[in-house]
């Protein structure tokens, strides 16, 4: 891949990703999005299609949300407790359940562009070798991007237990250790993200 | 002989303004962020100056946190919500807590 570049004129930033690259982006997305969707807090009574019971539920969630932190380590570092001492328990359970929600739909929109944008920039469904995918993000869309790369690094850092300053634990790893690439998979999409972000604050 | 009425003083208008307690909005050090995603956001949702935010963004990293910014509750509920869209660990709490 090459990294993000500004393109002077037009304002946007480009890059050019191998379609194998491109490929791995959209199905990190994809699961990014699948995981965004579970443990939805939303209670979902048995309700029959058209019942006023399932309006009902409807509703409700339209008005509320999930008030305890999810159980999942990656969902519960992207959606943290907001208030840390203990006194403001209820405060927090509030603030989860008129944001979390929101929040969920936001993330699932940015993962969503990632895999928007490398389709429409022609990423085939079954990408084959050789091909090269042409992106150019308008500043709004960057920005989505940022994002998006942000929840993905996230997911995965969590998952590893990666730490700050763990270089010679990710080197000394054993070569079949299946760590190993997504760890590379992880290094790889941070290159990705500060190309991008230094493209965007030139 | 009367002693002249005594003046009154001005209504202090700032200690009006502090009966609420202010709240802040901390930012959390994690080892995934990038440190220039991280004064990137200081600077595209706060408009902080590029040196203030890599100055509050150094803060994160050597002390663990920093406070990114005051005000209301209702505001530092708006800024606690947007540090975790950008998917920074922001939490809030009130200010001398």
């Amino acid at each position: 891949m090459s990294a993000f570049k500004k393109h002077k004129r037009s304002g946007r930033c480009v890059a050019t990703f191998s379609a194998f690259e491109a490929d791995l982006i959209r199905s990190l997305a994809g699961q990014l999005i699948e995981l965004l969707h579970s443990e939805e807090a939303i209670p979902r009574p048995d309700a029959a299609p058209g019942s006023i019971e399932e309006l009902e539920a409807m509703l409700e969630s339209e008005f509320s949300g999930p008030t305890k932190a999810p159980e999942d380590p990656v969902l519960a570092r992207l959606f943290p407790t907001a208030y840390r001492n203990v006194d403001d328990a209820e405060a927090a359970a509030d603030f989860r359940r008129y944001t979390e929600n929101s929040l969920r739909q936001g993330k699932a929109a940015n993962a969503a562009c990632l895999i928007d944008v490398l389709e429409e920039a022609g990423l085939p469904d079954e990408p084959e070798d050789g091909l090269f995918i042409d992106v150019e993000l308008d500043p709004p869309t960057a920005s989505a991007w940022l994002r998006a790369l942000t929840d993905l690094r996230l997911a995965i850092g969590v998952r590893l237990e990666v730490e700050e300053d763990d270089e010679e634990f990710w080197e000394a790893l054993e070569d079949d250790d299946p760590r190993g690439p997504m760890h590379e998979i992880y290094l790889w999409l941070g290159w990705v993200q500060e190309t991008l972000i230094s493209a965007v604050m030139k | 002989m009367s002693i002249s009425p005594v003046e009154l003083d001005e209504p202090i208008i700032d200690e009006a303004l502090h009966l609420a307690t202010p709240w802040i909005t901390l930012v959390w050090n994690d080892p995934v962020n990038l440190m220039s995603y991280v004064t990137y956001v200081f600077q595209s949702y706060f408009g902080y100056s590029k040196s203030k935010a890599e100055k509050l963004m150094m803060q994160v990293h050597e002390d663990g946190k920093s406070v990114v910014s005051t005000g209301s509750r209702e505001e530092m509920e708006r800024d606690v919500q947007a540090m975790h869209e950008y998917g920074l660990w922001a939490t809030m709490a009130k200010a001398d807590a």
